[in-house]
């Protein structure tokens, strides 16, 4: 590519815009499907009347949620847009490249606030901000942006050449000119946009980091760059939006304060003569010790059939480092094998030399100097580390506190505040091994206890604090370390925890790890780390299966890849059940490929009359063991 | 798939290192006003038809490139046979022109004929094309009249990826005549100008195409304003493309074409490279207009028909613009004189 249609600026043209109203088509000369006014019936009318007034209101649901971003001296400006209402912004890496790591915003409300980088990947061009100064901000959510379509209407807003006074966002429509576009990078692995989506709503400076809406209101992508040639910096019809799931992909990363890298399976394939071939390898790497070598076939990726290696490339583009990549090839003897690796990352270059320092600094220059030490200090962090743990303990209460709020607003009035006693069947392979009943308490307490068709009965017990187990008449204390072995304990603990106070805090201080996949969707995962420096985790996923926001418990395991002693389960089918909300359906799983070994399925669920200081009296059960 | 783009942050001073430029510019765009891609209403579904429809009898162009010219077109498909209509241009004089269609097979092209006015080219690939555009001998579309614009700008799709689509409306039917210089666009018939953006590099052969898939014309070269840095979003109407595909010429009943023959005053101007130096004259050619008229070396013309000529540029557009046979008055300036000298242009013979 000529060098001199690859820069890179960041900067700026004003534009006043007249906006042109256009009506409906004339007689055309030939008959055709699309009718002229003169043709349309009243009720084709009335349809286009409909269309109309939901478009003006899906403008009023969303423009509040759109942000004027601007550094303190408000000598520049970006975009975003709020996705959470406590304030969380979604912009472009390139965004807060120019205006540092803390600024002011405006609102459609007409209001500024403050806000503060959270995390940025300077990989696939997003970064996270946080609003402050409102405990409520009206804000947008993201769309399944793999329903989108060559063709859909595509509405862009933002604060293209800084044009608004009254913070108000510009709105263009247009429609989606393609999707799963590839648009290369800059520098070192950085601001590639892969598996985008081009429009041709007008995308000007200063639109970077607004989020484009499709006509239900929910944000399909954040609008980052157009093709600019040789005309200066103005929208020639061609702008590429990030799509909303690779914001979802990397979202729990940024918001865990991360400088998040891009991940690579450090492979190559490429197209020949008709299929995907793996060109190079590096023969250290994790996918080549799961089996992947020269020449194998790649067939599916992340569960997406591969016909090309643009395909391949799209895809990987729109993964964090760390992100567990299912992979299926076939071999040179024709044999089909799955891989499950966590991808590496692609490392970014080092910035330079520190930003100089003036020896008198008059106080202006001295928050310029801050600011770009301070941006300095960001591209130079450890990336995939936590580098902001108070910001980052706020997000683990946040999202805990959200979990809450979601069970309440499932179970409403029928909440109740009583133990239950739930009853599962447990399947090996597909067939019914015997019977688990768990016995759950709000307060945290749970009593389980395994029935194997074919063997003696197991029981297991958490107090709230302590653990025990009766395997072979007698009950033994069970360590923390011992406990997380067990699924069984482990999935009844889980569901009486979410409900609890203060959920998983008995297995440590709890912090936000990262992102990562849980029942095959984008997850926050949080890290729960002892007195003993053992670990514990769970996942939360953000979204359900249609893409709507849901705050739930998706999974949790001792172990990150559910390797080694630790077993994992998964959580599916959430639905309230004698006053509690219950995953009706439980998995065991083992290992990253996460490969199933015990099935619950909820056979029954009801109130229980004795409460926990009956049943989870661990003392008592103790004693009567001597 | 190398694409170019580039970010969208606004911003006047630099923060790391990154560089901040700030600019200002007054730009106009119409946009249209509604409406919803919804499968309840006619609009929605025939949008989506319509991309479909042209998607399957697309092609994109690669030929070679040359410093600054991009080795890169759209094309259409026109015919059963594998007739292939691109827009006229450099890089269809590599050794080799490749067609790759709409399911990402690559076929070797040769080129038929090509039209120096309109700017188009004709293909031949050995390859049954069942898909293709019918092409109308009549104007297809009014002023109005919604339509998709389909054109690999940028040579943002590769392989099978499709191209991109751009929405817009019938601007205007009208030619353009007296309104930019011969250099840039030969042709002054009638022209159908969008308001979807297709001015790009590597547009050019694209499909226009309204809501019910016919083809409107097809995206021509661009066209670039010196002056104020904007382009023309047009096409070359279908009954023109009809006629060029046929080789038989338009017919009748197809727009009329009063096209006057250019005239040519039988000037050499004094070039210095620069655009904006006056306009002196360097050279009178023998027994041209000019010299019939009495204009000499070194004059400085000043105006033509009234029109001020400050600038090599004003002096280039003026004259493109004179009818052969139509009297102007040239005004002069000779030492310290001025002059008005009335000129009958000859015809222009087609230029090399």
């Amino acid at each position: 590519m000529n060098a001199f249609l690859t820069r890179h600026f960041f900067f700026c043209l004003a534009v006043a815009s007249f906006f042109s109203g256009l009506g409906w088509t004339t007689p055309s000369p030939a008959p055709a499907q699309v009718q002229s006014a003169s043709e349309m019936t009243d009720g084709e009318w009335e349809l286009v009347r409909a269309a109309e007034r939901q478009r003006l209101e899906a403008i009023r649901l969303v423009e509040g949620s759109v942000v004027a971003i601007y550094d303190f001296g408000r000598q520049g400006g970006g975009s975003g847009v709020v996705i959470d209402s406590s304030g969380i912004v979604v912009t472009n890496h390139h965004v807060i490249m120019g205006a540092g790591i803390k600024g002011v915003a405006g609102l459609a409300d007409g209001q500024l606030y403050d806000w503060d980088l959270v995390g940025t990947d300077p990989g696939g061009d997003v970064a996270v901000i946080q609003l402050k100064g409102k405990s409520a901000f009206p804000r947008s959510r993201l769309a399944d942006s793999e329903t989108v379509r060559v063709g859909d209407w595509a509405l862009a807003m933002g604060n293209p050449f800084v044009l608004t006074e009254d913070q108000a966002p510009t709105i263009t429509l247009g429609i989606v000119s393609g999707i799963k576009r590839f648009q290369e990078g800059a520098g070192q692995n950085q601001l590639v946009y892969g598996n985008c989506i081009q429009v041709d709503s007008s995308i000007n400076p200063g639109n970077s980091g607004g989020p484009l809406f499709n006509l239900s209101g929910r944000v399909i992508g954040i609008n980052g760059r157009g093709s600019f040639l040789d005309r200066g910096r103005v929208n020639v019809g061609l702008g590429y939006a990030i799509s909303s799931n690779q914001i979802k992909n990397f979202l729990p990363d940024l918001l865990a304060t991360k400088l998040v890298e891009h991940g690579t399976l450090d492979a190559n394939f490429s197209d020949q003569g008709g299929r995907v071939v793996c060109s190079t390898i590096n023969e250290v790497a994790p996918v080549a010790e799961a089996g992947l070598e020269l020449g194998d076939e790649l067939l599916e990726f992340e569960g997406e059939v591969i016909g090309s290696a643009n395909q391949y490339m799209n895809l990987i583009c729109t993964l964090p480092a760390d992100w567990p990549a299912r992979l299926k090839v076939r071999k040179a003897d024709d044999s089909v094998q799955e891989i499950v690796v966590r991808l590496l990352g692609l490392p970014y270059a080092k910035p330079g030399q520190p930003p100089p320092k003036k020896e008198n600094p008059k106080p202006e220059e001295r928050q310029q100097q801050e600011l770009q030490q301070a941006m300095f200090d960001l591209l130079a962090a450890e990336p995939g580390t936590v580098r902001l743990p108070d910001v980052n303990r706020h997000y683990v209460n946040h999202y805990l506190g959200k979990i809450k709020v979601w069970l309440g607003a499932q179970l409403g009035e029928a909440g109740a505040n009583s133990p239950v006693l739930l009853v599962d069947e447990v399947f090996r392979n597909g067939e019914q091994i015997g019977r688990c009943s768990s016995r759950l308490d709000p307060g945290g307490a749970v009593r389980v206890t395994w029935q194997p068709g074919d063997g003696e009965i197991e029981e297991y017990l958490f107090d709230g604090q302590r653990f025990a187990a009766n395997r072979g008449g007698a009950w033994k204390e069970l360590s923390a370390t011992e406990a997380k072995q067990s699924p069984l304990l482990l999935q009844a603990m889980a569901l009486a925890s979410v409900r609890s106070e203060a959920p998983f805090a008995r297995f440590g201080s709890i912090s936000l790890d990262g992102g990562d996949k849980a029942t095959g969707r984008p997850a926050l995962r949080f890290k729960c780390l002892d007195a003993d420096e053992d670990w514990f985790y769970f996942w939360v996923n953000l979204y359900d299966a249609n893409s709507d926001e849901a705050e739930y418990l998706a999974q949790v395991s001792a172990d990150k890849d559910c390797e080694g002693k630790g077993r994992g389960v998964t959580f599916a089918d959430w639905q309230p059940q004698a006053g509690w909300m219950i995953a009706r359906q439980r998995t065991v799983i083992h290992g990253l490929n996460q490969v199933a070994e015990l099935e619950l399925r909820m056979a029954s669920a009801e109130p229980l009359a004795e409460p926990a200081t009956d049943w989870a009296n661990i003392e008592a059960l103790l004693e009567a063991k001597q | 798939m190398k694409k170019v783009s580039q970010s969208c942050f606004w911003s006047r001073q630099s923060l790391g290192r990154f560089v901040a430029v700030w600019l200002a510019a007054v730009g106009m765009a119409f946009s249209c006003g509604w409406l919803r891609a919804q499968s309840d209403l006619p609009i929605g579904n025939a949008l989506q038809s319509a991309i479909d429809y042209g998607q399957a009898r697309m092609v994109k162009v690669i030929g070679a490139g040359a410093g600054r010219v991009e080795g890169y077109g759209t094309g259409i498909i026109v015919s059963a046979d594998g007739q292939i209509l691109t827009s006229q241009g450099v890089f269809l004089d590599g050794q080799q022109t490749r067609v790759i269609l709409a399911d990402g097979s690559t076929q070797e092209a040769t080129v038929l004929r090509r039209d120096r006015e309109l700017q188009l080219a004709l293909l031949k690939i050995e390859r049954p094309t069942p898909e293709y555009f019918e092409l109308s001998s009549r104007p297809v579309g009014e002023q109005g009249d919604w339509v998709v614009a389909l054109n690999n700008a940028f040579k943002v799709a590769d392989k099978s990826e499709p191209v991109s689509v751009m929405f817009g409306v019938i601007a205007l039917r009208t030619t353009m005549e007296a309104r930019l210089n011969e250099r840039d666009v030969a042709y002054r018939g009638e022209l159908v100008l969008i308001d979807a953006i297709t001015s790009n590099p590597g547009a050019a052969g694209g499909a226009v195409l309204t809501l019910d898939g016919r083809l409107v014309g097809v995206i021509g070269k661009i066209i670039n304003s010196t002056e104020t840095n904007t382009r023309l979003n047009y096409a070359v109407p279908v009954e023109l493309v009809a006629a060029f595909v046929t080789g038989k010429g338009l017919e009748s009943t197809a727009t009329e074409r009063t096209v006057g023959k250019v005239g040519d005053l039988g000037i050499r101007i004094m070039e210095l490279g620069g655009r904006k130096d006056p306009a002196y004259i360097d050279r009178v050619v023998r027994g041209g207009p000019a010299e019939l008229a009495g204009l000499k070396p070194d004059d400085l013309i000043v105006s033509i028909g009234g029109e001020k000529i400050g600038t090599v540029r004003d002096y280039l557009q003026v004259a493109d613009r004179l009818e052969a046979g139509q009297e102007v008055i040239i005004v002069v300036k000779r030492g310290l004189e001025l002059l008005r000298l009335p000129v009958v242009p000859a015809e222009r013979k087609e230029r090399p």
